[in-house]
């Protein structure tokens, strides 16, 4: 059994990167603008086109699509480095109150400050790191010994932030608040480039780290006792990988609002369908992520014809759906 | 001697000063009127509204056929409804901005993301913006569009028009006794409105006292208890027709004045939330009815 695991493991794995290489080409041709899978050739290729399409593949739909295979691997990959370090199935990216910091700091420098002493991006990230912070001054006395404390924490840093939210927008001029809230809903309406360079080393870098700290993962998964007996510094490691996709989340924030349900989920599905080690659990999910986010966005682009629908809308309802299925076959 | 130099000195200089001032006098007349070729020349021919009320002040000055495409809910005049919508209030659709090649985007600054339109004007579209804030803004806002869209006059006339039409309600409304007014943006929740809201900017024109011109917000949600304190003799609503019946919501409160009278005045929504001359179309509408309880 154990060896049919260890065959296959790569063959799924290659599967998932052909996946992610045709749906990257079958996104590019989605649209208001009519593209062909030639004219992408054409245009990926170099090759003379007409100047309208380079333009909308090279500086719309390209970093856009790169954003969302980022954004899908990174929330993905976060969600599951923290549910095996917490040992808590309910554990996502936004743990520790991150999107509701972000819905501050964008609350407050749309409304409060809207002649842009910052950008919208910078309130977001710092907007989460004030909610990491107070997270972390709650918890730092126990050396994160008691995983559930640290959750409960962030709960509560979660509540008081958006109730100041809340109470800003309450007083917000009508639009802003509305631009607001569809922020909170996550878009990547607004990724170009420069999202890209932001998103892509963090997420490397979350997954390299992991997949280099992949024993200790492993053994974390047993109880703090027996990963200790192992020679795991248990309490170092789940500080430093807690901070470290703290980060990560908080990049994606900024850039893209909130969006609910990947880094929740997609590490669950991946357990499923891969293995619970680190080591599949980690390459899984970010492949999977970033499918699952690129086809979210594919749909958000284009059920509506010329209207966006909110991300977080379409990653709840479609996850959701397949989750509760997966769990009904699961259970039976 | 020397004096009469002087003075020979001097009709030099002033014939000098003379034919200058004809010559550039003429160089200043001619650029005059090649500016006025060339600016009819350069008028933008395919123009993008993102704004309802932008789209009808367009057609207002006259410029309708020159609009490509308009934002959602650009419902009015009828003509615009056949355009395809480019955006909504909360994004652009950039891509489709592009594909149809616009050589002006009259953007709505209040209203529209800014973060797009900053893409757009990347992308080398020319932005212009339009952000109506009082009542007589409309009346410059038609000016200006009518200057960007090289129809000046017809704009300058649009302009006139309005400005005399509100100058003339309020030297006849706002001398009138005073009345006091509940208006109701909604009853679920309740929420009516104040300061720089166009609704309470419509009141205050016609002389009306808004029972809540204190409060801290443009759209502030009072509880039913202060309405009853406040005792309005008139309730205004703007709901659109077919919504449920907000004078039921009322009935069950005949302590308030208005609801004893049952002096209700319903408004067209959009009418009174879009800067443009049907707004003070509706504020002849309101003024005339509040005249009947006064």
């Amino acid at each position: 059994m154990k060896t049919a695991h260890v065959i296959h493991l790569p063959v799924k794995l290659m599967l998932l990167v052909f996946l992610l290489v045709i749906s990257v080409l079958l996104s590019l041709t989605i649209g208001s603008v009519d593209v062909s899978i030639t004219q992408v050739f054409q245009v990926l290729s170099g090759q003379v086109s007409e100047p309208l399409i380079d333009t909308i593949i090279w500086q719309i739909r390209l970093p856009r699509l790169i954003t969302a295979i980022f954004v899908g691997a990174g929330l993905s990959l976060a969600g599951a480095v923290l549910q095996n370090v917490s040992r808590n199935p309910l554990a996502d990216p936004y743990l520790f109150g991150l999107m509701a910091g972000a819905g501050l700091g964008a609350t407050l420098v749309s409304i409060v400050f809207p002649d842009h002493v910052i950008s919208l991006a910078l309130a977001a990230f710092l907007g989460a790191l004030l909610a990491v912070a107070l997270v972390f001054m709650a918890c730092v006395g126990s050396g994160f010994r008691k995983m559930e404390m640290t959750l409960l924490a962030g709960v509560a840093v979660s509540f008081m932030l958006s109730a100041i939210s809340s109470f800003i927008l309450y007083f917000a001029e009508p639009f802003a608040a509305n631009r607001v809230i569809f922020w909170l809903m996550g878009s990547l309406s607004r990724t170009d480039w420069t999202s890209v360079g932001l998103i892509a080393p963090a997420v490397f870098v979350l997954l390299l780290v992991a997949l280099a700290v992949r024993r200790q993962l492993d053994a974390i998964l047993l109880s703090d006792e027996s990963a200790r007996s192992l020679g795991v510094n248990v309490q170092r490691l789940r500080l430093v990988l807690l901070l470290l996709t703290a980060l990560v989340t908080a990049c994606i924030v900024a850039q893209c609002g909130g969006i609910a349900f990947v880094g929740l989920m997609v590490p669950h599905m991946v357990r499923y369908f891969m293995g619970v080690t680190a080591v599949p659990l980690l390459l899984g999910s970010a492949l999977f992520g970033a499918i699952f986010m690129l086809w979210v966005d594919n749909l958000a682009r284009s059920v509506l014809s010329m209207q966006e629908v909110p991300l977080g809308v379409i990653t709840s309802v479609i996850g959701s759906i397949f989750f509760l299925l997966m769990l009904r076959r699961q259970l039976r | 001697m020397a004096a009469l130099r002087y003075f020979a000195h001097l009709r030099c200089l002033f014939s000098l000063l003379y034919t200058g001032s004809l010559y550039s006098g003429a160089i200043l007349i001619c650029g005059l009127l090649l500016g006025q070729v060339y600016a009819a020349e350069a008028a933008p021919q395919r123009v993008i509204s993102l704004a309802p009320h932008i789209t009808e002040l367009v057609y207002a000055v006259g410029a309708g056929d020159k609009l490509i495409a308009v934002s959602d809910y650009s419902d009015y005049p009828e003509a615009a409804q056949r355009l395809p919508r480019v955006n909504s209030f909360a994004a652009l659709n950039i891509e489709a901005i592009l594909a149809l090649k616009p050589d002006l985007v009259l953007a709505w600054r209040s209203g529209n993301p800014p973060h797009d339109l900053a893409r757009l004007r990347d992308f080398g579209i020319r932005v212009e913006y339009s952000d109506p804030k009082t009542l007589d803004d409309i009346a410059d806002e038609l000016t200006q569009i009518g200057q960007w869209l090289g129809h000046a006059t017809q704009g300058a006339d649009a302009a006139m028009r309005t400005q005399q039409h509100l100058q003339a309600l309020r030297a006849n409304y706002q001398q009138q006794k005073s009345v006091k007014v509940f208006y109701a943006m909604s009853t679920e929740p309740l929420s009516t409105v104040a300061n720089q809201a166009w609704p309470a900017q419509l009141l205050r024109g016609c002389g009306a006292e808004n029972i809540f011109a204190d409060a801290q917000n443009d759209y502030p949600q009072p509880q039913v208890e202060q309405i009853l304190v406040r005792q309005p003799d008139v309730i205004v609503h703007a709901s659109k027709r077919g919504s449920a019946d907000p004078m039921l919501f009322w009935q069950r409160y005949p302590s308030i004045p208005a609801v004893r009278k049952q002096a209700f005045i319903t408004l067209e929504p959009d009418w009174v939330y879009r800067p443009t001359p049907r707004m003070i179309a509706a504020m002849q509408q309101l003024c005339e009815q509040l005249a009947l309880y006064r």
